[in-house]
């Protein structure tokens, strides 16, 4: 019999129909489905023993600490620490971002050089080493020719970095421009203050906050929204627009930044007026009468655009209050005039809040384990601006910047100093954009990759040590550990084998186990130094206020908006950002531009207008938004966006405002700041 | 002229009892394929050893179950070849001097939206649900489904469901897919 088409056809069906009986169609639908849920790009459960390891957080502006959360061997979750004096239990969004921000694509994770081209290929970090080691001993010949910029001002890997380079002939290293050395000169140089600031926030019951977002971006934040919730203590706010701190206030007083030193000795002049007893220190009647002529309330007021009342209310509630403190600074870390700082700084003394409990605290500086190294407060006092500004730059052959980001934040005038050394070294954990500027990279651990340790933050209000241990094993050296290693080869013996060796020296200083550290436990200490020659007021203090610094040029005074929601200048932005960061704060590639109505109708601007914004350091382009919280004449901008990092958190959003601040310098006091500056707005 | 022969459905039959073999006989063995454990591994040794299951297969703390020791639990007995045998030495060079965890396959994996909590089922003996390998030198034949990557003993949401049924414990969804 032969065997026809339809023969076949049959063949077929019976075979379909046959196979609906058979396990085959419904075992391959399940395979199926289950096979889909398979996929190698689908991100699988960690299984495993859970586990909770203690560690320090520095991604951000302050560091502070955690509880990382592991699910076998690999880092899942932050959860908070309530024990730990910087944080109290708290977390910031770029904290809880920490252990996803471990896989970002913009990680570091292979030496990089730079060719001539400017393109960046992959070496080994021995060939990196190499050339590390071949730079540092080109400069031993040569007095200050390495520039060594930290980001990190509080772990001890500064005195291993600045012992090195300092018997290699080079006293050049600095800290990133920040308030902390502002604080430091004013205190120390100025009115001959002991130790650091330390703020006793824990126990003051009403804070005058003048200028700086205290509750989100200022000094030990995360520690500082903690205690506001916790003792709910009264703040008073002044400063150039309404932001977390101010719409918590008690009262809120908005002047331009350049006047709120004004504000505060207006403040003092007319307690003079109303206390009988004033505080026996140093200066005291010369400084009496110097507000008496210069600050009178009702001329301040009227100059600065706020009411007498305001001045009034605010100095009696200081008076009334058990354990007042005044904090000031500026509106985005280190760019403000030291003036306002300053005179806070006065106002305490003048409060009799030095060493008192819910006040300034003069907290010990730390102890340096390696003497050659350069001690913390001659770091402090070392001024990078002034540095660049000077001759002494053309000088510096070779740069290295540790996990800082000064050619994101600082103002374009700085950076060109920077850009301008021949050759230039990063160790960064992220591709940013000061490694980005560098002729070689060499990564840097991840915080949870690597032994640290961390020595009082500013902000703090006790002397603190924590230590955060290595929690994820990686191949990245840590960066002290290489430097070590370079001394040896150079033949620079600095005293101490490896960076666990200091970390275990300094606990043993402090008197508390290494392993006790590293499971969490924190180091205080409540003693104070005694600021024995500290004076109020004298000459050069007279000479520093009666010069003006606010010449009020054309344009809108630029006011910058610096949050910890939008990362840090070290991260940028981060996966959480997403939830966080409201869509009227972002406006694609525009930058947000926040004016209020008075100032749009001077300008002629409506709410979306897209404008240019321009000084002459730079432009940037911004849509307007109409915000009553800004003070007339002003416009403000967020900063954290204009990021040139390569990935999808940070790619073509907004715009960098850094690019806009133009650099002025202090002749009395020689500080420089950069905030506020003057800006054009011309709609686009 | 000659009329071609009719078959009628015998072609139908005969492809409804070839897809009968296929699918109850030929397609089950194409479709798991038989894999080798990285070495061999005697139970029943152990057993004799250490006592019963808990003393390698235990409740930590937080009450998650460890399920296949780690290679630190079996390093700390075996940081040496201490029997000879070929499959310890096999262990001790390729996976405890290299510091790897061991590759196990398991035979009772569930996918990532499954939540099994052996704590929840604590009463019930080990070869409930699990052969009783306590008394075997040699492991169980491990075969992998070829689509799915699953062993073929991996219990199914069916066998799961009948036993809560016969037990009273709830079939409801959010039991087991959190």
């Amino acid at each position: 019999m032969a065997f026809h088409r339809r023969d076949f056809i049959k063949f077929v069906v019976g075979g379909a129909v046959g196979s609906l009986f058979t396990p085959i169609p419904w075992k391959l639908a399940d395979d199926i489905s289950i096979w889909s849920q398979n996929w190698p790009w689908i991100p699988r459960i960690p299984k495993g023993e859970i586990i909770k390891k203690s560690s320090v957080v520095k991604l951000g502006n302050t560091p502070y600490g955690i509880f990382v959360n592991l699910v076998g061997k690999r880092p899942c979750t932050i959860s908070g620490n309530e024990k730990h004096p910087l944080s109290l239990g708290g977390i910031d969004p770029l904290g809880a971002s920490s252990c996803a921000l471990m896989y970002s694509p913009s990680r570091v994770k292979n030496a990089k050089l730079k060719d001539k081209n400017g393109k960046f290929r992959d070496i080994s970090i021995d060939r990196a080493k190499e050339i590390l080691m071949l730079k540092l001993k080109a400069s031993q010949s040569k007095k200050d020719s390495i520039l060594f910029v930290s980001g990190d001002d509080t772990s001890s890997c500064n005195e291993i970095f600045s012992a090195l380079i300092s018997l290699l002939g080079s006293k050049l290293y600095f800290y990133e421009p920040s308030d902390r050395q502002k604080y430091f000169k004013a205190w120390y140089d100025l009115l001959n203050g002991s130790g650091e600031t330390g703020f006793d926030i824990e126990n003051s019951d009403l804070l005058l906050v003048a200028g700086c977002n205290f509750l989100d971006n200022w000094g030990t934040y995360v520690r500082n929204q903690k205690l506001f919730g916790k003792n709910n203590v009264k703040i008073y706010f002044v400063g150039p627009y309404k932001n977390n701190t101010s719409v918590v206030s008690k009262k809120s007083v908005l002047i331009s930044e350049r006047d709120i030193y004004k504000f505060l000795f207006a403040i003092v002049s007319y307690l003079t007026r109303i206390s009988n007893n004033l505080s026996p220190i140093y200066g005291i009647e010369d400084f009496t009468e110097f507000l008496a002529y210069k600050y009178n309330p009702l001329l301040v007021a009227k100059e600065i655009g706020c009411s007498v009342s305001d001045i009034k209310e605010i100095a009696i509630a200081l008076k009334k209050a058990k354990s007042p403190l005044v904090i000031a600074g500026s509106t985005t870390n280190g760019s403000g005039d030291i003036k306002n700082i300053l005179a806070a700084l006065i106002l305490n003394i003048f409060l009799d809040r030095i060493n008192k409990k819910g006040g300034i605290r003069c907290i010990p500086n730390p102890p340096q384990i390696i003497s050659s190294s350069i001690p913390h407060t001659e770091i402090l006092k070392n001024d990078l601006i002034d540095l660049i500004k000077s001759k002494k730059i053309s000088k510096v052959k070779t740069a290295i910047f540790y996990e800082t980001n000064p050619f994101y934040s600082l103002p374009k005038e700085i950076r060109a100093g920077l850009v301008n050394i021949p050759f230039k070294i990063c160790f960064s954990p992220f591709m940013n954009e000061t490694a980005k500027q560098c002729d070689l990279i060499i990564p840097s651990p991840y915080f949870l990759e690597k032994l640290d340790d961390c020595f009082t933050p500013f902000g703090s209000g006790v002397a603190n040590y924590s230590v955060a241990d290595k929690i994820v094993d990686s191949n990245i050296p840590n960066p002290a550990d290489l430097f070590i290693d370079i001394g040896k080869k150079l033949g620079i013996n600095l005293g101490i084998s490896s960076f666990s060796d200091i970390v275990k020296t300094k606990s043993e200083y402090f008197g508390v186990s290494i392993n006790k550290l590293k499971q969490g436990y924190v180091w205080t200490d409540n003693t104070n130094e005694i600021p024995y020659g500290l004076k109020i007021w004298d000459k050069t203090l007279e000479d520093i206020f009666s010069s003006d610094n606010s010449n009020k040029k054309n344009g809108l005074e630029l006011i910058p908006i610096s949050i910890s929601k939008v990362g840090s200048d070290l991260v940028g932005l981060y996966p959480f950002a997403l939830d966080v960061i409201y869509e009227d704060e972002i406006g694609g590639k525009y930058s947000i531009a926040y004016i209020n109505p008075t100032t749009a109708q001077n300008y002629h601007l409506n709410e979306n207008d897209l404008v240019k914004i321009k000084t002459e350091s730079g432009e940037i382009r911004a849509k307007i938004k109409i915000n009553s919280g800004v003070i007339s004449g002003a416009v403000a901008i967020l900063t954290g966006f204009g990021r040139d990092i390569d990935d999808v958190f940070n790619k073509d959003i907004g715009e960098n405002v850094s690019d806009l601040f133009s650099l002025k310098r202090d002749e009395k006091t020689g500080s420089f700041y950069w905030s506020p500056t003057n800006v054009n707005v011309s709609k686009i | 002229m000659n009329k071609k022969k009719k078959s009628g459905l015998t072609p139908f039959f005969f492809g409804f009892l070839t897809a009968l073999v296929i699918g109850w006989w030929i397609f089950p063995n194409i479709i798991f394929s038989k894999q080798e454990q990285p070495f061999n591994f005697s139970h029943k040794a152990h057993v004799e050893q250490l006592g019963d299951c808990s003393a390698c297969h235990y409740f930590r703390d937080d009450g998650s179950y460890n399920g296949v020791p780690s290679l630190e639990s079996c390093a700390a007995c075996h940081s040496e070849a201490i029997t000879g045998a070929p499959d310890e030495k096999l262990f001790v060079e390729k996976y405890v001097k290299k510091n790897r965890e061991v590759p196990w396959k398991i035979y009772q994996k569930q996918p990532d939206n499954v939540y099994f909590s052996h704590i929840a089922h604590k009463k019930y003996a080990c070869k409930t649900c699990h052969p009783d390998v306590g008394n075997s030198d040699t492991l169980p034949p491990y075969f992998e489904n070829k689509i799915t990557g699953y062993s073929k003993y991996t219990m199914k949401m069916y066998q799961c469901e009948r036993c809560h049924a016969k037990n009273n414990a709830s079939n409801a969804c959010y039991i087991c897919h959190k």
